[in-house]
């Protein structure tokens, strides 16, 4: 017979990603209970809401009594949010850029509570090319991730290195900290159309170098490291058309123009 | 490694490195009686130790720890001797890598008992070490696997089980 106290089952559940809390809630009653209520991912996955967002407005939807509520009620608050395209959302928190602010300006949201945290702006001076600033109706949202790393606990904002960017850098942001953070990237450009995405702790984008080879790069948000995925595991003949995630794993959509062919191909699991 | 001195008491040293220039040691005695005799520097690893240490709770006798036996403490003291001075070379650390990755690999039955020490001494990074091997070797495990391995019964209703088994279908499991 093996004695271990709660605490320490504890200590070891808050090392495991969510999909490995999800499948252990199965073991007992205890261990259903600890991954409820003191693991922060269910916790804030059983709290989360089902959202409708419509050309007019940002709905909340409670799923017992079937009730709409409009998630910024009055006529200045919804002008404000109208313009907001959607990063990304984690655990029921909601990453939204105004596209109509230099560079994309970050504002991340709980609609189950209310929360809302204005991001300070992306230090912006020498950071984009001047023609790209002065165009109006920019995509600023393009160049943004949010994601969620369960062992840290954090919420971090990335905006990758891209074409209208001068430096290759990353800019971080961390919930709970101050400012932007500016972490090299060099030889990591980001091909916007591919579409970021953030997965289990990582951010993921798509880079073609000169020489025609496809790169997916990846930044840890616990070790924030850069790093190129290799060797990519997808077909030499079938160019990746844009990344996602299905079942919570990377994955590429590939497209096969010869014979028609579209695909979607989990990468890493 | 530990020696057995005249005495019949058990010193563990720190390997090459030399105790005479840390200082004073201090006496441990495990739960079934055994003495080891550690650095004060490496004893203060352990939080709990340390705070007894600060708050002068320590007599001439040393630390008696009830709950710890010797095979466990012995190794738990390993451990803090060869983490207690730390150097940031490159050279160091995949060395200390190294010790880690060979510490951990013991029966399972074991390491749980580290891992209880670990929480009463209050060694966080020994904590973290053994905790994170532990989660890391459960991720591939079935459930009927990790049961038998903590000594867990089932005792959910099939209700409760199958409510669960949905929840994890909707979310695409």
């Amino acid at each position: 017979m093996v004695y271990n106290p709660t605490e320490l089952v504890l200590e070891i559940l808050v090392r495991l990603p969510w999909t490995s809390l999800r499948r252990l809630r199965l073991v007992c009653r205890t261990w259903r209970d600890l991954v409820h209520d003191r693991t922060t991912e269910m916790k804030q996955c059983r709290d989360a809401v089902p959202l409708v967002v419509t050309t007019e407005s940002v709905y909340v939807l409670d799923s017992k009594t079937s009730i709409t509520r409009e998630m910024w009620p009055g006529r200045t608050a919804c002008n404000i949010y109208k313009s907001m395209e959607v990063v990304g959302a984690c655990n029921g928190v909601l990453c939204l850029c105004d596209d109509t602010k230099l560079g994309g300006a970050i504002t991340l949201v709980n609609p189950a509570n209310g929360e809302v945290l204005a991001l300070p702006p992306i230090p912006c001076a020498g950071l984009f090319r001047r023609h790209n600033t002065r165009r109006p109706g920019r995509s600023w949202h393009q160049a943004y991730s949010f994601g969620y790393h369960h062992a840290t606990g954090q919420y971090k904002v990335v905006h990758v290195p891209c074409f209208f960017k001068t430096k290759e850098t990353l800019q971080v942001f961390t919930r709970g900290e101050a400012a932007w953070r500016e972490v090299p990237a060099p030889g990591a450009r980001c091909r916007l159309d591919a579409e970021l995405v953030s997965v289990n702790g990582a951010t993921y984008w798509e880079w073609v170098t000169e020489g025609s080879k496809e790169k997916i790069m990846s930044f840890d948000h616990q070790s924030e490291q850069v790093r190129s995925m290799k060797p990519l595991p997808v077909s030499a003949r079938r160019p990746i058309c844009q990344l996602t995630q299905v079942h919570r794993r990377l994955s590429a959509a590939t497209s096969d123009h010869i014979y028609g062919r579209d695909s979607i191909e989990v990468i890493f699991n | 490694m530990a020696t057995t001195t005249a005495d019949g008491s058990k010193v563990v040293g720190g390997g090459e490195k030399s105790n005479v220039d840390d200082g004073k040691m201090i006496t441990l005695f495990s739960s079934d009686g055994e003495r080891f005799e550690v650095t004060q520097e490496a004893a203060a690893m352990s939080q709990t130790i340390h705070h007894m240490m600060e708050d002068g709770c320590v007599d001439d006798e040393g630390v008696h720890l009830p709950n710890v036996g010797s095979e466990i403490l012995a190794m738990v003291i390993e451990y803090c001797n060869r983490h207690v001075a730390s150097s940031s070379s490159e050279k160091e650390e995949e060395d200390l890598r190294s010790f880690d990755d060979g510490f951990v690999k013991v029966e399972q039955h074991t390491l749980f008992d580290i891992i209880r020490a670990a929480n009463y001494l209050d060694v966080k990074q020994l904590l973290d070490l053994c905790c994170q091997t532990v989660a890391d070797s459960i991720k591939s495990k079935s459930v009927e696997e990790i049961r038998a391995l903590f000594g867990i019964e089932n005792d959910f209703t099939a209700e409760e089980e199958a409510e669960i088994r949905k929840e994890n279908q909707w979310a695409f499991e």
